[in-house]
């Protein structure tokens, strides 16, 4: 694999953003206009007169058909301008960026903490296949898959947060050390969710490499117990552990959603939520133009990742 | 180092993190900072945007109006207004301003400044109806300035206490509008650092509030929480100092150390959209209002909060009427007397929000109309479809809360009637007849005649049916001290303190 043509995989799969964050609009935009509730009359308010709202909807812009719409957005996007929040009037794209630090803290933290663990608990788990800690891991990887993220959040505010009153409750307060302990439970949240899911995954790819004609020759050159499963299993299980993660980090993402909404962060997950109820257009279609960004670069960054840890892949134009 | 020994590495220094992180307990915040938790989005600092009682809370802290509500909301207090008073005939009014009134940029509040506000109260189409009857300003001196009325209106005052009667520097201080709202300027205690609707909205003591030794506190965090249920767990853990308007539910989680006694109410309704065929009939609205079992909503729908309603206009108010002879209470007989002949339709829907009524509350009512022969669907919207709707006309029945903003007790019909009646869609122009009756009176005795009068006719035509008289439930911490609570439970953020 060069990198020329890991350059060229790259710069081709980037090219394919442009007609999917197109197409992620236009279908946005369009459910945006088929929800009822009118964006210009909660703004005006319940009490306006309805010239004062034909006036604010004229403001606003809605009163322009659909494409037209449409098409302006797109224009100004590509300008950086993503409009300006219908109930704050303050810019869309600086209030994404206050907010995106802290989603990302959230997903990413998540993932780490989940790769972390499921890498020990797979490991355990295949030093002794149908052991008693396999058996203990398989169980727990069973409960874990089917357990909601934000009962997960709920279990840890009510039985860790409350009574320890070592991390917040709720919301991320205002100073740094505070910021801190106000993203721990919710990164657990996240990482709870995702640790079950890529432990089973890791632990049958570790099972069919461990059974392979080198990891056999390592064996037979006294290779053993963590030597072995570190550098010779683990190693070679890397790659579709990072599908797992790339294609669990987008759930994340999603997931995070709940986990602010859980935890009152004031996250663009949180955010997404209180624009649709607020019929907020722009901030609406800011976060999803976000969102839709994000999910391409992972994907992009796992497949990239992907062949450069197992030279076996081939990336193709 | 080895994989094994990098991983290991990796998760010492997550548990480090993690020791650190959690070494210390309950908030880092400052002993003379309050916090406080609001279950509702915020709508800005724009004036006449403001729609939430909790908006009015945070507006007023940085844009004070010119007239203070005290003693537990029985009496118009000075303020930014050190005094006012009316002409004989009633068609002026002269304000004096506090000459120690500042705005928060260190600037004099003056009488021009006064004028700018009005005609931006004035001009907003939420609350603006409610000075229309000033006709026009005239600014005498810089601490003086007369409205001139184009009839005798008695409750302005009442209305310069509003919060959205904010005082405001003229031309928004050489800032547009929108520009201005970002970050706004007032003569309230307290200014503001950082806002969001959905974040934290953080204030900081205004240092030139003409109110010696306030505000009582250097800060004020005002944060958002979608979930009730966590406000509460915020509450109990420590985290903040105070959270308004808890839902009853929520309430019964909390010990009752924490429950403030207050004298709020609010006043949950079933509207009834008379636009609808079925609906438009006075008898089948009657009806409704009798078949209704109010104890069993009380105890079950609202969890033994509040009391059985005694009117069809929030009790919140010091002289507030009672319905004569009585609100309704369940009767079935005589509710299906009512709909004796009359076609009902195959189904009604009852449009309500997920958020601020129980699910029992609109399943018990639809239980009690089964009992008439009334079918109804239960129709749950996100907030933003529920309250497009009401504006809309397009339900058949809703849920909707309202109470009075003002010691006024012209307050509550006035926005009956500036929300055709509770977005019921009907003809407003008895009432509105009513009111200006009212606002031309100055004999208390006439004046109470007269809002009696408005209550019965309310009861009597039913637009929308009070369910119950709740009573806002604010909890606190125990030793936060000066929180007062107006009887539409709102407070100023200058007098508390831990």
């Amino acid at each position: 694999m060069t990198s020329k043509s890991r350059y060229r995989f790259i710069v081709t799969r980037l090219l394919t953003l442009i007609p999917l964050i197109l197409g992620i609009l236009l279908v946005t935009t369009l459910l945006l206009d088929l929800t009822p509730g009118d964006p210009a009359r909660l703004v005006t308010g319940p009490r306006a007169s309805d010239n004062d709202v034909a006036h604010v909807r004229s403001q606003m812009g809605l009163d322009k058909p659909f494409l037209i719409r449409y098409i302006d957005y797109v224009f100004n996007v590509v300008r950086g301008d993503f409009g300006t929040s219908f109930k704050t009037g303050k810019a869309v794209g600086a209030q994404i960026a206050q907010q995106l630090p802290i989603t990302l803290s959230i997903a990413v933290g998540g993932i780490v903490v989940a790769l972390l663990l499921s890498v020990v608990l797979a490991m355990l788990s295949v030093q002794k296949p149908d052991g008693i800690a396999d058996q203990i891991v398989r169980i727990l990887c069973v409960v874990g898959i089917g357990l909601p993220s934000f009962w997960i959040a709920i279990m840890l505010i009510s039985y860790v947060a409350l009574p320890t009153r070592a991390f917040p409750v709720a919301g991320i307060g205002t100073d740094m050390v505070t910021h801190v302990r106000a993203m721990i439970l919710p990164i657990l949240t996240v990482a709870i969710s995702l640790t079950a899911p890529m432990t089973r995954s890791l632990r049958a790819t570790l099972l069919d490499v461990r059974n392979s004609d080198y990891v056999l020759a390592a064996r037979t050159l006294g290779f053993k117990g963590w030597g072995l499963t570190g550098g010779f299993i683990l190693r070679n299980a890397a790659g579709p552990l990072v599908v797992v993660a790339a294609s669990q980090a987008g759930y994340a993402l999603f997931g995070t959603t709940v986990v602010e909404v859980a935890f009152s962060l004031p996250g663009i997950g949180q955010g997404l939520v209180t624009a649709a109820s607020q019929r907020d257009f722009p901030l609406v279609q800011g976060y999803t133009f976000v969102f839709a960004i994000a999910i391409v670069v992972i994907y992009l960054i796992a497949d990239v990742i992907t062949s450069l840890i197992d030279p076996r892949v081939r990336i193709e134009s | 180092m080895g994989v094994v020994q990098k991983i290991g590495a990796l998760a010492l220094s997550v548990a480090f993190l993690l020791g650190t992180a959690a070494c210390g307990s309950g908030s880092a915040e400052s002993a003379n900072q309050i916090h406080i938790g609001r279950t509702e989005v915020f709508d800005g600092f724009t004036l006449d945007q403001e729609l939430l009682n909790e908006d009015y809370a945070i507006s007023t802290a940085v844009m004070e109006p010119l007239i203070r509500v005290g003693n537990e909301g029985k009496e118009l207090q000075p303020g930014i207004a050190s005094s006012w008073q009316y002409n004989d005939d009633d068609t002026q009014l002269t304000i004096n301003i506090n000459p120690d009134a500042k705005f928060s940029n260190g600037k004099a509040v003056t009488a021009n400044d006064v004028a700018f506000s009005l005609a931006v109260w004035k001009s907003g189409p939420n609350y603006g109806a409610n000075y229309s009857s000033i006709a026009s300003s005239t600014v005498k001196d810089d601490h003086t300035i007369v409205f001139n009325l184009s009839q005798p209106d008695s409750s302005i005052p009442a209305f310069l206490s509003y919060a959205v009667a904010g005082v405001i520097p003229k031309d928004y201080g050489g800032k547009s509008a929108k520009a201005f709202y970002q970050n706004p300027v007032g003569a309230g205690p307290f200014k503001v650092e950082s806002w969001s609707t959905d974040g934290d909205i953080v204030l900081n003591k205004n240092p030139y509030y003409y109110k010696k030794g306030y505000p009582k506190a250097d800060r004020v965090i005002n944060s958002y929480t979608p979930d009730s249920n966590s406000v509460a767990l915020q509450l109990k853990a420590g985290q903040i100092d105070l959270v308004n308007q808890l839902d009853s539910i929520t309430a019964k989680l909390l010990d009752r150390s924490y429950i403030a006694k207050v004298p709020a109410h609010q006043t949950p309704t079933l509207v009834l959209n008379t636009q609808n065929a079925f609906l438009a009939n006075k008898s089948v609205r009657q009806a409704i209002a009798y078949a209704i079992d109010y104890e069993s909503l009380q105890k079950y729908g609202f969890y033994g909060f509040g009391e059985l309603p005694n009117s069809s206009l929030p009790p919140n108010l010091e002289g507030s009427p009672k319905t004569t002879g009585g609100y309704y209470r369940q009767n079935i007989a005589k509710a299906k007397q009512l709909l004796k002949g009359v076609d009902i339709p195959a189904s009604i829907t009852l449009t309500y929000p997920t958020s601020g009524i129980s699910a029992a509350v609109v399943q018990i009512i639809q239980s009690d109309l089964k009992k008439v022969g009334i079918n109804v669907e239960l129709k749950s919207v996100d907030g933003g479809t529920w309250s497009s709707s009401l504006s809309a006309g397009t339900f058949d029945m809703s849920t909707f809360a309202t109470n009075a903003n003002s010691p006024d007790l012209i307050d509550a019909p006035s926005y009956v009637v500036s929300t055709k009646m509770l977005y019921a869609q009907m003809d407003t122009s008895h009432l509105a007849d009513l009111i200006s009756s009212y606002k031309e009176s100055t004999d208390t005795n006439a004046k109470q005649q007269i809002v009696q009068q408005i209550d019965d006719y309310l009861s009597d035509e039913v637009p929308y049916v009070v369910l119950n008289a709740n009573k806002v439930i604010v909890a606190k911490q125990p030793d936060i001290k000066g929180l007062e609570v107006q009887p539409w439970s709102c407070y100023y953020y200058d007098t508390l303190s831990h």
